[in-house]
């Protein structure tokens, strides 16, 4: 299983313009705010409107331009946080990891959901939260809660916006180890922006650095220390 | 821990503002204790109380239903809108809060008045709107619906975008998304609208006054009824102003319970 992605997008004076296939399980996205981290993430998941959109994910085509196919995003199974974590403020936490097994295929029939998604919150250790209200949560408690409920569904691909960016240094080296063990669990791609290159390294990430909406460079971690293409490379790179 | 700061660096100021709290408090305390429960059972017992009450009722659920069906989506959509009309519709929306009622009152009679602009063409299919129940609906349903669409679009415009996102991450579909997402978390936010509307509704006089007339079981509602009641017997007026101050309290109330009961604020907030 694995994912390519080919994408132009267009927003105001700002163009998005990669093409990029999967090189190891986690891919970290790095560069500079505005340079189209998000966007790319969204790409993939069918939230913005594109230009040129090829995208294959899990093997299926998702995204095909020329043959003009564009699945919408509920059925790309993909898995998505958002940098602000995007939680239902009006469930419990496990009323919100419970909330996609409505919609798998076949769905989960509905005694079934909140089994799961306290199984799924047990996994990131955090089933202690199940009935609290995302409101009174911290922000690793947060992360850990979306993590969850993008995970108990079982997509094909997971995008991690900033995971980690919002959290405290303490709680930081915490979720990062959490998060690095989930995904290694998890058997199935993830794609990850971060500006931390100590994300990169917990996660064995591959690297893929945009700047102004191009790639500059890939490649592990290694590759991009020891030749970094551009000043924010090699910034990234040292930490 | 308690902030520093002084309760007032006016202490002047504090008292003239204690002395408006008791301009804006006291005289319904008066008002409550200027009916004897003889006086109150003689004011409900008569003829005029009944009809204004159930049309107050019912006009005013009838507006309120009317308010939230039709003002839900244009207060989403002027919360989500980027286009520049959105700004323009925007402050049509909140002209009638601005307008006196009387102008509201005129206004709706030069427009579907027997001589308004829409008059000879529903006359022509048989309809005639002033001085009639569908009249007074009209006049809440224009004076009211600011508010409920003001409060609702901002309780939309604090709905996270990316739980939106996530959800269709999820399966949902657009509208699914929308039902299950955006609707509930803002649902709080609405029943604040639709409270205020139904106390703007349930007070309107002037338009109502001047476009739907005030005809006793037809077009007079409780305002209404105090307005002829006060004429002919003072105690009647205060005992049908003794029904409305109890709405408007019981309004008053399920304002403040109701980010309590429906909000995520179950938890305390850190």
């Amino acid at each position: 299983m694995s994912w390519h992605a080919r994408v132009q997008a267009r927003a105001g004076a700002f163009v998005l313009d990669v093409d990029l296939t999967q090189a190891a399980p986690v891919t970290a996205i790095v560069g500079p705010n505005g340079s189209g981290k998000t966007t790319l993430l969204r790409a993939l998941a069918g939230l913005v409107e594109c230009e040129v959109a090829d995208v294959r994910i899990g093997g299926a085509i998702a995204s095909d331009s020329a043959a003009r196919v564009n699945l919408p995003t509920e059925a790309r199974r993909i898995g998505y946080v958002p940098q602000s974590y995007g939680l239902f403020t009006h469930l419990t936490v496990v009323e919100n990891v419970a909330f996609g097994l409505a919609y798998t295929d076949p769905p989960v029939p509905r005694r079934d959901r909140l089994d799961r998604a306290w199984g799924a919150l047990r996994e990131l250790d955090c089933d202690d939260l199940a009935e609290r209200f995302p409101a009174g949560l911290s922000g690793g408690e947060c992360q850990r809660v979306a993590l969850a409920r993008a995970l108990v569904v079982e997509p094909e691909l997971l995008l991690l916006d900033e995971p980690l960016s919002a959290l405290d240094a303490v709680t930081r080296v915490r979720v990062r180890s959490i998060l690095a063990a989930r995904l290694s669990d998890f058997g199935r791609p993830a794609i990850v922006s971060t500006h931390d290159v100590r994300d990169a390294e917990a996660l064995d990430a591959h690297i893929v650095v945009i700047e102004d909406g191009r790639v500059v460079q890939t490649g592990s971690l290694a590759e991009v220390r020891a030749d970094p293409r551009t000043p924010f490379a090699a910034a990234f790179a040292t930490g | 821990m308690r902030d520093a700061r002084p309760l007032s660096p006016f202490p002047l100021g504090l008292l003239a503002g204690f002395v408006l709290v008791g301009l804006l408090a006291v005289p319904f305390l008066v008002l409550a204790l200027s009916s004897s429960p003889d006086e109150f059972l003689a004011g409900i017992g008569s003829p005029v109380f009944a009809p204004a009450l159930a049309l107050s009722l019912s006009t005013t659920v009838v507006s309120v239903i009317v308010i939230v069906i039709a003002g839900t989506p244009i207060a989403w959509w002027l919360a989500v809108s980027q286009a520049r009309i959105a700004t323009t519709v925007g402050v049509l929306v909140q002209l009638p809060i601005v307008m006196p009622p009387a102008v509201v009152g005129v206004a709706l009679l030069e427009t579907f008045g027997r001589r308004g602009v829409f008059g000879p063409a529903l006359d022509a299919i048989g309809v005639t709107v002033p001085f009639t129940s569908a009249a007074v609906v009209i006049a809440q349903v224009v004076v009211a619906a600011p508010f409920f669409i003001q409060a609702a679009a901002n309780a939309f415009r604090e709905v996270d975008p990316e739980a939106l996102r996530v959800a269709r991450t999820l399966g949902a579909k657009p509208r699914t998304a929308w039902l299950r997402v955006a609707l509930p978390m803002a649902l709080p936010g609405l029943v604040v609208g639709a409270s205020l509307a139904w106390a703007r509704a349930l007070g309107e006089f002037g338009a109502t006054l001047l476009f739907a007339g005030n005809l006793t079981g037809r077009t007079q509602t409780l305002p209404l009824a105090i307005l002829s009641a006060l004429e002919a017997d003072v105690d009647l007026a205060v005992v049908l102003s003794l029904v409305l101050v109890a709405l408007g309290g019981l309004l008053l109330g399920a304002l403040h319970a109701a980010p309590r009961l429906l909000g995520p604020t179950r938890e305390v907030r850190r």
